[in-house]
């Protein structure tokens, strides 16, 4: 009993958090066609900009998620117009190939500036807040999880009610779809990308300030995230919201699950052993659309 | 030049376009009044295609003018004559899929001014498109061709346009249905509020909505008249039907 | 006119194969130009990492499937020969072909599952399936793989010698694996699996219209390039005497990436361009290894956006300009076409 229930809580935790970055993966590629890989690099400068307002400046946690949401907004927006924008267009390359490896590069600048400035070793980050709830005998929920959770939530929440109601929202998911009517409507293209890629990156580092206050900052901390927001992303459908939301708890899940009762070191294995058969069965995932995936 | 109510909206004067080396349209000349419906008519690949997208910035032009109440606006992009009030409703629809009919038609309403009377105008849609507010919350890619149609036309009159350019609005679609279509357009024709520049291939329903009707062949504009004028002329009937390549 | 060259003498034409050999003189000749266990030991490695991305270039460049799982095939390659070396007693030689064989069946068995899929999601399949290799190779506990440590310690090549003949005979051993591995791979671009490979990169609809077959031309693909990569990988084991699986980890495939981009897809002398390009970089950049990521990735987006078709591309379209500029000079002033020209040219025929 009290291993499920511990799952249950680890699947919550962790699903918010995989969530927040699928999300944003699975955004950048359902508008801009791109398979963003510099999005762990922005979880990993979400938990630096975490443990600098926290524990160097000694700052309030809430003043560290929205310099995280800030600053990965900015670093978003910025790799677009570098790495994405400039290829958008271009004839004779495969566009999405070529993202993937721009993105990629990215990445590797991130990690080593981070390195460069912060040093290899882990830095902790304390808690947002501390105390928790006791359950049942060895299993009790941190007061942490249930505020992550709950960020994580409206953040989401927010992001699909955005998308779905708003005048800009409606207009990325046009944009998605048919690009050339966009424009007849006076769809602003040249904005749209760049915020799309801002506040996709944006959620990532704010699951980043939270990944940090579970584990620590290190240039490193954003390898794992990007791998699992990959499959999480492929699992849920690329390019669909809800098929990112579920699947990020159903992987998380799965991770808590494979942790208890097997191990933690072959949880991850597990994970891409499982990723690897999807891709084999049912490469679209649960919400995508078989003909984009097949030969 | 400033612009009184007997300038023409849209008038064009030696227009000339094409595809890199190639011209398509030669000196083309055509005045569209206020209020008014004008139709272009001509057989396939001559160019009446080309023309609207020179004419609606998709495309640059090689030589000529454009006026629109007055103004040049020859060399703008597609986005800024959307500011304008000229409305392109391009051939084959491209309605955006996955979004439901009434997310399509708000998007016809997209710049900031249009969005806010965006309720009224909607409403304004659906008035005329009764079936359309059946099917308001249906994805439109669940659509029939002749609803699709509604929905692009539809989304074009949201922005209350001053000009509303249709390219080929009989496109793929049944007789029976293109002649809902054409209700419509007469319809929008008959108030008087927006001009209309159409192109059509299908000369059947040109005379219900056209004012004046203007002939394009090869590239140039070979006559302009009235649709009845031009019906019972041998010359016009014989550019459709003897104009083929041998 | 000309007749149309046979693939053969395409690659081979004369013009080329006196550059060729130019420069491959050239390269047998550093070693004694700069005289430094350390520097050779360097120009070793790289060219060992050449074979590799010589191998990545082949089935990612020029067959144009997404494969991010080379890496796993170099891994195989080089766990596989070194493991043989170690408990089936194989001496080097025949380990490193063993290295291969073992890295065709990786490739070929990674082949498999993505045959029905497409682009990106092929890229996803094989990385992960890359990601499970060095996963296992590193949890695993028999003892075999020896974990994230890596092997124990593997006989060598050429111990005999004294470390800067050593050194220099492993430069020449890979040096010849260069040239043999970068002719076969002009060969067959040219051939008409290479046709078909490159026919299927750019348009598949077109290449299943002429009735090319995908399925057997990509396992084909990563076929030859898995068996490639396997006998790096072995070179690797075995100039090393050990591997372990940080070869496999995210920062080297970057690395690698960085190599075979800048110095252009698809193209054949593309990965030794690029893969001296960035040895050059690294060692340039040797007292300040922490920028040497931030440099690459820099300049990997520059060539990317600026430089699309790579270094070697460019540097070839630059060559070509030079030697058009360089016949102009050679053309022949048109004949008049008045008569009494006419009469003055066919007076001077007779």
């Amino acid at each position: 009993m009290s291993d499920i229930l511990s799952i249950l809580v680890s699947t919550v935790v962790l699903g918010s958090i995989y969530g927040l970055v699928a999300l944003g993966m699975t955004l950048i590629y359902g508008i801009l066609r791109v398979l963003d890989m510099s999005q762990g690099s922005m979880v990993m400068v979400g938990g630096f900009v975490g443990w600098a307002v926290m524990t160097s400046a000694g700052l309030s946690p809430w003043l560290a998620i929205v310099a995280a949401f800030a600053a990965t907004f900015c670093l978003g927006v910025l790799t677009q117009v570098v790495s994405v924008q400039p290829l958008i267009g271009r004839r004779g390359t495969d566009f999405e190939m070529i993202t993937f490896i721009t993105t990629f590069a990215v990445a590797m600048v991130l990690s080593n500036l981070a390195l460069q400035f912060f040093g290899p070793r882990q830095k902790n980050v304390p808690e947002l807040v501390g105390g928790s709830i006791h359950l049942y005998e060895s299993v009790s929920l941190p007061y942490q999880s249930i505020v992550m959770t709950a960020i994580a939530l409206a953040l989401m929440i927010g992001f699909a009610l955005f998308l779905n109601r708003s005048r800009y929202g409606i207009a990325i998911r046009a944009v998605a779809q048919d690009l050339d009517a966009a424009r007849l409507m006076g769809v602003p293209i040249k904005r749209v990308f760049p915020l799309v890629m801002g506040f996709a990156s944006a959620i990532a580092g704010v699951a980043g300030v939270f990944l940090a206050t579970q584990y620590f900052a290190s240039p490193t901390a954003g390898d794992q995230p990007l791998l699992i927001a990959l499959i999480v992303v492929i699992f849920g459908g690329l390019g669909s919201l809800q098929g990112a939301i579920v699947a990020a708890y159903a992987i998380g899940l799965i991770q808590a699950a494979a942790s208890v009762y097997v191990s933690t070191t072959w949880a991850l294995p597990i994970l891409y052993g499982v990723i690897v058969l999807v891709l084999i069965f049912r490469p679209q995932g649960i919400a995508g659309r078989s003909l984009e995936a097949r030969l | 030049m400033p612009a009184d109510a007997t300038t023409p909206l849209l008038d064009v004067r030696g227009l000339s376009a094409g595809y890199g080396e190639t011209t398509i349209v030669r000196d083309a000349a055509l005045h569209v009044g206020r209020g008014e419906t004008l139709c272009l008519v001509g057989p396939n690949g001559h160019g009446k295609s080309t023309l609207l997208r020179a004419l609606t910035g998709l495309l640059p032009l090689s030589g000529g003018e454009v006026r629109f109440d007055g103004e040049r606006i020859d060399g703008r992009a597609a986005e800024r004559l959307t500011e304008l009030g000229i409305v392109h409703i391009p051939q084959g629809d491209h309605l955006f899929p996955d979004l439901t009919v009434e997310e399509n038609l708000l998007m016809g309403a997209f710049p900031k001014g249009a969005w806010k009377g965006r309720g009224d105008a909607l409403e304004a849609v659906f008035a005329r498109f009764p079936k359309l507010k059946d099917r308001r919350r249906q994805r439109a890619r669940t659509l029939s061709g002749g609803e699709r149609r509604m929905v692009a036309i539809g989304r074009g009159l949201m922005r209350q346009p001053r000009l509303l350019v249709i390219d080929e609005p009989s496109l793929g679609l049944a007789p029976v249905i293109v002649e809902g279509v054409y209700e419509i357009i007469a319809g929008v024709a008959a108030q008087r509020t927006t001009s209309i520049l159409l192109v059509e291939e299908n000369f059947t329903h040109v005379e219900e909505v056209a004012d004046r009707v203007c002939v394009l062949e090869m590239g140039r504009i070979v006559r302009t008249g009235l649709p009845s004028e031009l019906a019972g002329d041998a010359a016009v009937t014989q550019s459709y039907l003897g104009a083929l390549p041998s | 006119m000309t007749r149309r060259p046979s693939p053969l003498q395409a690659t081979f034409s004369p013009a080329k194969v006196v550059v060729s050999v130019a420069c491959l003189v050239l390269a047998a000749l550093v070693p004694f130009i700069y005289p430094s266990t350390y520097g050779t030991g360097v120009l070793v490695t790289m060219l060992i990492f050449t074979v590799l991305n010589l191998s990545w270039n082949f089935v990612l460049g020029i067959a144009g499937v997404w494969n991010f799982g080379q890496l796993a095939m170099f891994a195989v390659g080089g766990y596989g020969g070194g493991l043989l070396i170690i408990h089936a007693s194989l001496p080097p030689w025949l380990a490193i072909v063993a290295g291969g064989v073992g890295g065709t069946l990786l490739a070929v068995l990674l082949a498999l599952p993505t045959l029905r899929l497409v682009g990106i999601y092929t890229s996803l399949l094989t990385f992960a399936a890359a990601q499970v290799v060095q996963l296992v190779i590193q949890n695993e506990s028999s003892g075999t793989t020896g974990g994230a440590l890596g092997l124990p310690s593997v006989e060598g090549l050429f111990g005999g010698l004294d470390p800067l003949w050593s050194a220099r005979a492993w430069y020449w051993l890979v040096l010849a694996v260069v040239v043999v591995v970068c002719a076969a791979i002009a060969l067959l671009a040219r051939s008409p699996l290479g046709l078909a490979l490159r026919t299927l990169r750019d348009s598949a609809a077109y290449g299943a219209a002429r009735g090319i077959d995908p399925r057997g031309h990509r396992v084909l693909a990563f076929a030859i390039s898995g068996f490639v990569a396997g006998v790096a990988g072995a070179l690797y084991t075995v100039y090393n005497g050990s591997i372990s699986p940080t070869v496999m980890g995210l920062t080297p495939m970057s690395i690698y990436v960085t190599m075979i981009v800048i110095g252009g897809l698809g193209s054949i002398t593309g990965p030794i361009v690029g893969t001296a390009l960035v040895t050059a970089v690294q060692q340039a950049l040797i007292d300040h290894p922490g920028t040497q990521l931030t440099v690459l990735g820099v300049v990997l987006i520059a060539i990317v956006v600026f430089m699309p078709r790579g270094i070697a591309f460019e540097a070839g379209r630059v060559r070509d300009r030079v030697v058009t500029w360089m016949n102009e000079e050679e053309e022949v002033p048109a004949a008049p076409a008045s008569p009494e020209g006419r009469l003055v040219g066919s007076r001077k025929g007779t």
